[in-house]
């Protein structure tokens, strides 16, 4: 890919500027690096597309969403014909901003569907899961919005918060609108979503900040610390100092200086005291919803009776005594907001979730500067940053470092990319577009730490070896390799139209499915031909819509010999071999790295 | 079972279905050989276990003080008053004293100075192992870099890296030598000092730091429920297949991580399929019936029942495995009372099912587990739960003869006037034991015994005196 960089491109219209906090709040590292950035320089590059080619385009759609669509007559919005009419990546991305808002909400969405109302009789599963593992199946399969799904993925594995830890009532909706503030925030102001995130009832139930009260000695209890330390450790700036191009601060002995101590920890937890569900507020309250999912619908509100009014420092900065539980909070998340480290902490896992596990310094650093100035003043822009993240130079692989570019796709995204890929289908009502028997779905993380940790390399891999990381391949072992075969040989093998409860692609849609594309790229197969006589075509636009990058010619000849060596007598015997060569390439380790 | 002091009368007892006509069963020694040929220097056999409890087990309210100063300032502690102001529905995070198992320690240490501890109601089945000399517990354990004060603690004087943070304390806890980022366990570098045994480190239900090794170890994961298996394919395709995840030809550190672990499924499978399917029939399902209740199984049960497959396929030849199995939820910062007594049991059923059962095929007698955990938590509740601490209290099971059962060992600590201000604050305990000083032993009995092989796996234990923890005779 070769982007060039042209500064007279207008950025993206800002997010909604916020207040500059006041300055007495702030440190003096804080000011410095807000003096720092040079907005020139770090104008995301326009990437024009006349000139590239359809895998960078392709690789750029992997990355920014589920990959580059087949389809040619709709569902056409992740197509590289697409992305070619709109004439840059720069403006693919400016249209799918422009998707979120008519984008559905999660709590609306369910209560419509009867998730909100308990009663004698009630079909929904309002006590379990079942509702938002739905809806968000639904989404990410069916929708034109593919980088807002891509990109809330990404904020709910990093603000996790788990269906794991919450109260065995409600948690669809309770979720649902964890899952609507992200959606609002996405495309928002990182400062914003930090404010809603931390009054969400989700996140008050997850992390313990609802219903911490103020050190009482008569009761003998302290405040619960575990929304503080996680906000700090995982949301915000990371357990490590870092330098001006975010690196490691080294101490004397060498080792890492911390970002905070166990006493920060202790004064923010006594900021986050006072906190309890709005269980007054009706305003607004659908027919449909009860009271009890209602108020898990409603940011926090202030228990004046829990909160400690003393002073807390903080980082170095005092917050005063006195003032009310809200400013509290507002005055420490702009102390964690405007840190130094937060632009870089962030950016880091952005592109770790969307496209290397091992960036090099100056691409998180270029990263870090769009977040700290997006370069008409605005901090914490996310709109800018997810471009900076994605139009970077650095987001296609180096000479430098080819053996160890990119990430392992999250079983999550191979799932939803085959089914929008090859337009999977379902039945009706409950079960529609849902994914099944999968239990690393969105909002099911086991801690708060998610399923993989940015720090994971495989004990004694090759990755471990270099000293770098490769978070997602804490999922991976033995046995779950071949498990993740058999799970996805059996959605793309099933063939049961009358069970509606599954996932599946139908026959003729395969057919269907290359015909179209037949039209596009093979037009030298004559309509009506057995299209699977020549697979190797099929194999490369196959390959170029999952993952841009073409496999080594020795793949291709061993998936090829395979498919080759079934039967090809049949229209069924087609849509065998169409499948095993789905199957053969989306197992094969090369596609499962996303480089 | 003469290996162990577990009788045959007790095993009925404990209710095992279909045990004497299983117990009847003829070893099927020869298909174990298939496992472990390769351990050259193993004589016998020996596997130990890891029981992990993610999260930070709440040690407090597992292993309790009982003596009577003690159990005093716990409770004042823990319990609080009813809310004066009225509003939620504090309840205090105490258990109540005449609901404890009282322990009945074989021996006291004169480290103990006359502390007593009993144990979470939740625990009937450790209380018993404890008293029938099954089970010790190491007192006040956890990560160190040298013996610390509380005024060292204070000066931040050569402490752990990252104290309270769960992924750095839950791998420092696995590791012994470093936090996140920790590229091997203790585990795997005890198995190093054998001959490479490619299942000698099995990972049950995920997990793999504490089981790699330095060097030649590996982690090896399987699922709770059953063998690995190739997904069913005509002859070409699934050639292909094996061809893909197996392939060594690659540059890419990510493809080759990926296909090295391909290659292990596949060169593995034939082998740990038969150890699982005669080790199914050897440790029958109903063995362990807290793992057969449909939603409500046991988790924790359903992966030690493999782990005694895979040692009942094993025991009978030469050599060494180390196993990992863990257990989620123990981060109570809420609920601490309702939830964590529902962990503790289950931790409770799987341990007396996996001892029985060792018992059952005779090979309680080679086998030691311990449990760990990210961290010890506060004293202070927050609430209705408690928050991140340092030191704990843990178990070390072993059916060996030589296993000094039913023993309080470490350092008891005094809590009978602590402030918030005691120790590390809140509640948090200073270790007075380290993670090597309570791994030693248990490595030692593994077969790890030259100075130069205990160098390798415990690199800082030239900081702590070695004899600390006496766990075997």
């Amino acid at each position: 890919m070769n982007i060039t960089s042209n500064p007279t491109q207008p950025v993206a219209a800002a997010a909604p500027v916020k207040p500059t906090p006041a300055a007495s709040l702030m440190t003096a590292a804080a000011l410095a690096a807000m003096a720092a950035p040079a907005a020139a320089t770090t104008t995301p590059p326009l990437a024009p597309v006349a000139g590239m080619s359809d895998v960078a385009i392709a690789r750029f759609l992997g990355q920014a969403g589920f990959g580059a669509s087949v389809f040619d007559d709709a569902w056409d919005e992740q197509s590289i014909a697409k992305v070619r009419e709109l004439g840059s990546l720069d403006a693919w991305l400016d249209w799918q901003f422009s998707l979120q808002p008519t984008e559905p909400g999660a709590v609306q969405t369910l209560v419509e569907r009867d998730y909100g109302k308990s009663y004698p009789g009630s079909t929904r599963n309002w006590r379990y899961t079942v509702g938002i593992d739905w809806f968000m199946s639904k989404q990410m399969i069916t929708s034109r919005a593919a980088l807002m799904h891509r990109c809330i993925y990404t904020l709910s594995q990093i603000m996790v918060v788990s269906t794991e830890g919450a109260p065995t009532t409600w948690q669809s909706i309770l979720v649902g609108h964890y899952y609507d503030l992200l959606k609002r925030n996405v495309f928002g102001n990182f400062r914003a979503l930090l404010s809603d995130v931390t009054f969400s009832p989700a996140m008050g139930y997850y992390l313990n900040m609802l219903g911490s009260r103020a050190t009482d000695t008569a009761l003998g209890t302290e405040p619960d610390e575990n929304y503080a330390r996680e906000l700090m450790q995982l949301f915000t700036i990371g357990l490590y100092q870092l330098d001006s191009l975010g690196r490691p601060v080294l101490g004397a002995q060498g080792a890492p200086v911390k970002s905070y101590t166990n006493d920060d920890v202790a004064a923010l937890a006594r900021v986050f005291t006072g906190w309890k569900l709005d269980t007054v507020t009706k305003t607004g309250k659908p027919a449909d919803l009860d009271d009890k999912p209602f108020s898990m619908t409603l940011p926090m509100v202030v228990d004046t009776r829990l909160h400690d009014y003393g002073a807390k420092t903080l980082l170095g900065t005092t917050i005063p005594a006195g003032l009310t539980p809200r400013q509290d909070v507002e005055k420490a998340l702009d102390i964690l907001f405007q840190h130094p480290n937060t632009p870089f902490f962030i950016a880091r896992q952005l592109i770790q979730k969307l496209v290397t596990s091992n960036p090099i310094p100056a691409y998180v650093a270029e990263v870090a500067a769009v977040f700290r100035n997006n370069g008409q003043g605005v901090r914490g822009d996310m709109r800018a940053v997810w471009k900076a993240v994605l139009l970077s130079r650095y987001a296609s692989r180096a000479a430098t470092d080819t053996d160890s570019f990119g990430k392992l796709r999250e079983e999550l995204i191979t799932i939803v990319q085959w089914a929008k890929t090859f337009r999977a289908t379902v039945g009706v009502g409950d079960r529609e577009y849902m994914i099944v028997g999968f239990d690393m779905l969105p909002f099911h993380a086991p801690s708060v730490f998610n399923f993989y940790r940015p720090g994971f390399a495989l004990p004694g891999g090759a990755a471990a070896q270099r000293g770098l990381v490769a978070p997602e391949f804490q999922a991976v072992n033995e046995q779950a390799v071949l498990n993740n075969t058999r799970y996805l040989q059996e959605l793309i093998f099933r063939t049961n139209l009358a069970n509606q409860k599954y996932l599946l692609i139908k026959p003729e849609w395969i057919h269907k499915t290359v015909a179209n594309r037949k039209r596009r790229i093979i037009d030298d197969l004559a309509s009506g031909t057995n299209y699977m006589a020549n697979a190797g075509r099929v194999f490369d636009w196959l390959n170029l819509s999952l993952m841009g990058e073409p496999m080594s010619s020795t793949t291709r000849t061993r998936i090829l010999n395979a498919v080759n060596s079934l039967p090809d007598g049949s229209s069924g015997d087609r849509v065998n071999r169409f499948r095993t060569l789905m199957l053969l390439m989306m197992v094969a380790p090369e596609y499962l790295v996303q480089r | 079972m003469s290996d162990s002091s577990f009788s045959r009368r007790k095993l009925l007892q404990a209710g095992v279905a279909g045990a004497t006509s299983r117990f009847a069963l003829p070893m099927l020694s020869g298909l174990a050989a298939l496992g472990h040929a390769q351990a050259a220097t193993a004589s016998d056999y020996k596997a130990l276990v890891c029981i992990f409890l993610n999260g930070g087990n709440d040690h407090w309210n597992t292993v309790v003080p009982h003596d009577d100063a003690n159990y005093a300032s716990y409770a004042r502690i823990r319990s609080g008053t009813p809310n004066p102001t009225g509003s939620g529905n504090y309840k205090g995070i105490a258990l109540l004293r005449d609901k404890l198992l009282p322990l009945e320690p074989a021996w006291n240490s004169p480290d103990q100075a006359g502390r007593r501890f009993a144990l979470n109601p939740a625990l009937p089945q450790i209380q018993k192992l404890f008293n029938d000399k099954w089970a010790s517990i190491v007192l006040n354990v956890g990560p160190l870099n040298q013996i610390t004060t509380q005024a060292q603690y204070r000066n931040g004087i050569n402490l752990p890296d990252s104290l309270y943070s769960h992924n750095d304390q839950a791998a420092l806890a696995q590791s012994i030598v470093g936090t996140e980022g920790a590229r091997s366990g203790w585990g795997g570098r005890v198995q190093d000092q054998f001959p490479s045994n490619p299942l000698g480190c099995i990972a049950v239900g995920g997990g793999g730091l504490f089981l790699s090794g330095a060097n030649t170890a590996f982690s090896f994961g399987i699922g709770a429920d059953s063998a690995p298996s190739l997904p069913a394919m005509p002859a070409a395709v699934a050639a292909c297949y094996r061809a893909l995840m197996t392939e060594a030809g690659h540059s890419h550190m990510m493809l080759k991580d990926y296909s090295q672990v391909g290659r292990r499924a596949f060169d593995n499978i034939a082998n740990i399929r038969a150890q699982v399917s005669n080790g199914s029939q050897m440790v029958p399902s109903e063995w362990f019936p807290s793992a057969n209740l449909g939603e409500d199984a046991n988790p924790l049960a359903k992966k030690l029942r493999m782990v005694a497959r895979l040692i009942a396929a094993n025991h009978n030849s030469p050599g060494r495995q180390v196993f990992y199995v863990s257990m989620g939820g123990f981060d109570s910062h809420d609920h601490l009372v309702t939830t964590h007594p529902k962990l503790l049991g289950w931790l409770d059923s799987a341990v007396r099912e996996f001892a029985t059962a060792l018992s059952m095929v005779g090979a309680a007698g080679k086998v030691s587990g311990f449990t760990a955990s990210d961290f010890g938590r506060t004293l202070w509740s927050n609430g209705d739960g408690s928050d991140h601490g340092w030191g704990a209290h843990h178990f070390v099971f072993s059916g060996d003869p030589g296993f000094r059962g039913g023993h309080l060992t470490g350092i008891a600590p005094d809590i009978s006037n602590w402030d918030r201000n005691s120790a590390a604050g809140k509640g948090r305990l200073i270790p007075t034991t380290s993670l090597e000083q309570m791994a030693m032993p248990l490595a030692r009995w593994f077969g790890v015994t030259s100075p130069s092989e205990l160098a390798a796996v415990f690199p800082n234990a030239g900081q702590f005196n070695p004899n600390q923890i006496q766990l075997f005779n």
